[in-house]
């Protein structure tokens, strides 16, 4: 696509978005005159539209002829040495460790969260990005794991070590006992019984309030208690305070992020990989696909559950609201957006999506009604840019012949070519 | 090694938001700095299903800002409004209490659900911000005997034997239905109410459903087969709405009962569900015979040029109450304007105010019954 064209779509893109945008933002209620409808709001929507995708498509045609070489070598210098790789890779991560001792408390805490959801998204990404299983009602084991937790400790008084492992290791049963029958339906199916069994866990904690609180939450006015107490030992270390719950959820993310690269690369992994592509033609190289959908789910769950650990501490009490079909949505959308299959896609989409939202209210304080509506508007143009993902398989492709994924060009290519692009995620989740 | 460059990628990402919203809260608390204004937060459902109450909550105390800024300020120093919206949601109101005491407010006048009220204050409550609930009524949230939670309006426990006398004595029923929308404020209310029926009516339903549910039939049929005399809801007036619609459309003649989360929003809730709104009962204080709500109503008007709801004028007497308490305490130290707060007695437009050692407002019950006739709520008598 040439320049030309491509600014005649922005124009386009602009037009429409005015049009469609009018009744939405357009309309102000006032006391005397009832609505009055204002052309305004939606004519600067417009504009910004037209100068993002101006911007966008200049950049583009900057991008090609910006010349490889340098991009390449330095791509392929990483890729061939391992030991600088992963010295880089350990810096990162302890340059991440040093964030809350000069970020701001309130940055800190948005950044648990992303911790949280990042966790939650890798381990998502091995049932859906790896196995191609479509769960709509992951949130439930994040509860599962949130609930088994505050309740062993507030009830039975665990101490948070016991209580930790015990969250995983209740959502990985949830996740077998779930995944045990609905393994054997394919596609939507499999999303329709997750997302009523996302629900049903959601009720329950609502219901039987007698134990969980109900939707006063744990502890609440129903059930009070303490989830941050220490019982035994007092010189055991666990996390307590807004930055204990950061580094906690940074070394779960990482533990995490081990785990399931390893598994990735692991037999597991390929056959994961190799179902996702073709459930058929796997059954018939011999591997049992029941088996290995259980795997992947019930791993996935358990992730959820562990990662369930951070937000009654962190919060300080959970309530049923936490784990609504949003959340569950939530964590669909930052693996895809990341990516299906890329861990460290699963990262960016969850830091993507958590962290965009607190930015638009934080910044942009005169937008922070149309909040939503511009988060939506934001994701629907990702996926029209990008459809596989911002480091889904085209990142991959990209890896190979330029300096991890530029904008635009690659997606065009994925989309010519999905099954090349899906053999250089195979190849990516293990590169 | 591709993982490296996108890793970098996302660090850079929360890293550099980070570092550019670095230090202006760091530590927090209520102490900030001696200059600069006095940060109040104001909390609440400012958007959704329940953004007449948000309204209310935000004008209301804008008003009482705005006042002590055209006076000069509080010790000499302006009074600046952080609001922030929970959208009735209690996952939220933990989130935007915590951005409230990052903020460095000294107090906080909200938030509206008691649902919202109770995890938020623990935040506040653990960083030493005042909170000044205008609106939630559990009675959880002062039953935690924490010194700098208060609330200006009256308890689910004083509501719910004022309902259930009127329904035991004044109306004789003999059979009544029990529903609530499981949130902290309606399921408390409705147990309160219940809990004093219990002995004397026949509670032949006590049923709850979620918050989000619109659709009442299934629970209205089965109201209509069993016959009562009087329904009770506890719950909020974007529920009862549609609820009293579906009644009326089932042929239900039973009046329905309510407390405060229903009482008073004329545009919302009555003219919204007309005729089959007339007989509806509702417990709220009658605040339009205190000596300053004439006053309140006439400013309000005045500045908004639009009808207060029914808690702007608790919004308004809370800024108003934390200021004094700021004023009286000598600065802006959550501890010190609580204790101020604690100590004094404060003329507001509800009548002069006091508060006992829980934090609840010194005046028993005056929770008053009303019914509404002709799309307008009339005092139907105490008790």
């Amino acid at each position: 696509m040439g320049l030309g064209e491509r600014l005649l779509r922005v124009v386009l893109a602009a037009v429409a978005a005015a049009v469609v945008s009018w009744p939405l933002v357009g309309f102000t209620a006032t006391a005397e005159k009832g609505a009055v409808l204002s052309l305004l709001p939606a004519l600067r929507i417009g504009l910004v539209v037209l100068a993002l995708g101006v911007v966008y498509s200049l950049w583009l045609a900057a991008w090609a002829r910006i010349p490889r070489g340098p991009l390449e070598r330095a791509g392929d210098a990483l890729r061939g040495n391992r030991a600088l790789g992963g010295s880089l890779l350990g810096a990162l991560v302890l340059l991440l460790a040093a964030v809350p001792l000069f970020a701001s408390r309130a940055w800190t805490s948005n950044l648990v969260e992303t911790l949280v959801f990042a966790t939650i998204a890798v381990g998502l990404n091995i049932s859906m990005g790896m196995a191609g299983l479509l769960v709509l009602g992951h949130a439930a084991f994040w509860a599962v794991g949130a609930y088994t937790f505050s309740l062993l400790v507030v009830h039975l008084h665990w101490n948070f070590w016991l209580a930790f492992p015990a969250a995983g290791a209740a959502a990985a049963l949830a996740g077998l006992v779930v995944g045990l029958p609905a393994l054997r339906l394919r596609g939507d199916y499999l999303a329709i019984v997750t997302l009523g069994f996302g629900e049903a866990i959601r009720w329950v904690f609502k219901n039987e309030s007698a134990v969980t609180g109900g939707d006063a939450g744990i502890p609440g006015s129903e059930v009070p208690g303490d989830v941050r107490a220490v019982h035994g030992p007092a010189w055991l270390w666990q996390p307590r305070t807004t930055e204990d719950c950061y580094w906690f959820a940074l070394g779960l993310l990482v533990l995490c992020v081990a785990c399931v690269t390893l598994l990735s690369r692991s037999r597991y992994g390929r056959a994961l990989f190799a179902l996702r592509e073709d459930e058929t033609a796997a059954k018939c190289m011999g591997i049992d696909t029941v088996r290995v959908k259980l795997i992947a789910f019930t791993a996935s769950a358990f992730w959820a559950g562990l990662a369930g650990v951070v937000h009654p501490i962190f919060r300080g009490q959970i309530t049923p609201q936490l784990f609504d079909f949003n959340a569950s949505v939530l964590f669909v959308a930052m693996v895809v957006l990341g990516g299906l299959g890329s861990v460290a896609g699963s990262i960016l989409g969850a830091a993507v999506l958590f962290i965009l939202p607190q930015v638009l209210r934080d910044q942009f304080p005169a937008i922070q009604e149309y909040r939503m509506l511009l988060f939506g508007a934001v994701l629907t143009a990702m996926m029209v840019v990008r459809p596989e993902g911002l480091l889904g398989a085209a990142g991959g492709g990209r890896a190979r012949s330029g300096g991890g994924g530029g904008p635009g060009g690659a997606g065009e290519a994925a989309g010519a070519e999905p099954g090349a692009a899906a053999c250089g995620t195979a190849a990516g989740g293990g590169a | 090694m591709r993982h490296l460059a996108i890793a970098a990628a996302s660090l850079a990402l929360g890293f550099g938001l980070a570092a550019c919203k670095a230090e202006p809260g760091k530590g927090g608390g209520g102490g900030g700095a001696a200059a600069g204004p006095v940060k109040i937060g104001v909390a609440g459902p400012i958007t959704g299903g329940q953004a007449k109450n948000g309204q209310d909550l935000k004008e209301g105390s804008l008003l009482a800002v705005e006042e002590w800024n055209a006076k000069g300020g509080v010790l000499g120093r302006t009074v600046e409004l952080v609001i922030r919206d929970d959208e009735a949601l209690d996952k939220n109101a933990t989130t935007v209490a915590q951005e409230l005491v990052n903020a460095g407010v000294v107090g906080v006048v909200g938030h509206f659900n008691s649902g919202c009220t109770i995890p938020a204050s623990e935040k506040y409550h653990e960083a030493g911000i005042v909170t000044i609930t205008p609106a939630s009524t559990n009675t959880y949230v002062t039953d935690r005997k924490y010194a700098d939670v208060f609330r200006v309006c009256g308890r689910d426990d004083q509501q719910g034997r004022t309902a259930a006398y009127y329904v035991s004595d004044v109306l004789r029923a003999k059979r009544v239905a029990v529903f609530d929308d499981k949130t902290s404020y309606g399921k408390g209310l409705a147990d309160e109410c219940a809990k004093n029926l219990e002995g004397r009516v026949e509670v032949v339903i006590r049923e709850g459903f979620d918050a989000t549910e619109r659709n009442f039939r299934p629970y209205l049929t089965k109201l209509k087969d069993a016959n009562v005399d009087v329904w009770y809801f506890g719950g909020i007036y974007e529920q009862a709405a549609p609820m009293l619609i579906q009644a009326s459309q089932l042929g239900i003649k039973a009046p329905m009962m309510s407390g405060d989360g229903v009482h008073g929003y004329q545009a919302d809730f009555i003219d919204k569900v007309g005729a089959a709104a007339n007989g509806t009962l509702t417990t709220f204080p009658d605040t339009t015979a205190n000596p300053g709500y004439a006053e309140f109503v006439a400013k309000y008007r005045a500045r908004f040029d639009a009808e207060p709801g029914p808690y702007a004028i608790y919004s308004y007497a809370s800024a108003h109450i934390l200021l004094e308490g700021v004023k009286a305490a000598g600065a802006a130290d959550g501890p010190k304007v609580a204790a101020a707060i604690h100590a004094g007695t404060f003329q507001t437009p509800l009548g002069p105010i006091a508060f006992d050692d829980r934090g609840d407002v010194k005046a028993l019950d005056y929770y008053k019954v009303w019914v509404i006739r002709d799309g307008k709520h009339v005092l139907s008598g105490p008790k």
